[in-house]
């Protein structure tokens, strides 16, 4: 069974005790990676059928601890009112504007446009520095 | 057209952990997506968006389907246009 890297991409938080195992190897080694399993409660075999994820096998344990969290997450939003829940919706939504597309509104033109001012006057500045460095060092040969 | 169909964090809890929603429910959306993503129309309170509703039935159960699309994350190189399921209530 193939040991994951400690950070994958799509994780955001690091999963020291994620293994990869496809089903041919896990059907072979299935006894071993459960006593495993008992053995360190934090490993989990992610389960790749033709090279895509498919299932997890985990502790009993660690699944009755995300059911909890689940739980929790699930009564705390039914107890919601659904205009909140809409709003949220659209709140997530939203947030997922990249950079690029945020480009389109207004807001975002004009604060490009007051760092263009800004970084043009600096330049003028330096320019203007430059000038007059120049000009100095040319009456000092003279 | 190509219709990018995603799920609001909720929704996809509701379908994959608490099993409230049929399968099928999903297969139907994606049946209808192009449809859906054309009837929507400008959302005067949210800026940039696209949104409506739609009754889909699945067997004997109807769901009330609220759904959004952010003009913001069109991607132009392939003209795939995302939707978004928002929120699903189920009609008694």
């Amino acid at each position: 069974m193939a040991r994951a890297k400690a950070t994958r991409q799509e994780h955001q938080i690091p999963e020291e005790e994620l293994e990869f195992s496809n089903v041919t190897d896990l059907r072979q080694n299935l006894l071993p990676a459960i006593e495993r399993i008992e053995k360190n409660p934090a490993l989990r075999f992610l389960i790749l059928k033709h090279g895509r994820p498919q299932a997890v096998l985990m502790s009993a344990e660690t699944y009755d601890l995300v059911k909890r969290l689940m739980n929790q997450l699930v009564s705390a939003q039914a107890s919601m009112p659904r205009a909140a829940a809409v709003e949220g919706a659209f709140r997530r939504l939203r947030d997922e504007r990249g950079p690029k597309s945020n480009l389109g509104s207004s807001e975002a033109q004009e604060r490009v446009s007051q760092q263009i001012e800004l970084m043009t006057t600096m330049l003028l500045d330096i320019k203007k520095q430059l000038r007059a460095r120049k000009t100095a060092n040319a009456e000092i040969g003279d | 057209m190509i219709v990018d169909l995603s799920f609001d964090f909720w929704v996809e809890i509701q379908f994959r952990w608490t099993g409230r929603f049929p399968p099928a429910l999903i297969e139907e959306i994606g049946r209808q997506k192009v449809d859906i993503y054309k009837s929507l129309k400008p959302d005067p309170e949210h800026e940039g968006m696209l949104s409506g509703s739609r009754v889909i039935t699945v067997g004997k159960r109807r769901f009330d389907v609220l759904f959004a699309s952010d003009n913001y994350q069109i991607d132009h190189s392939t003209d795939a246009r995302p939707l978004r399921v928002m929120i699903i209530d189920e009609l008694r």
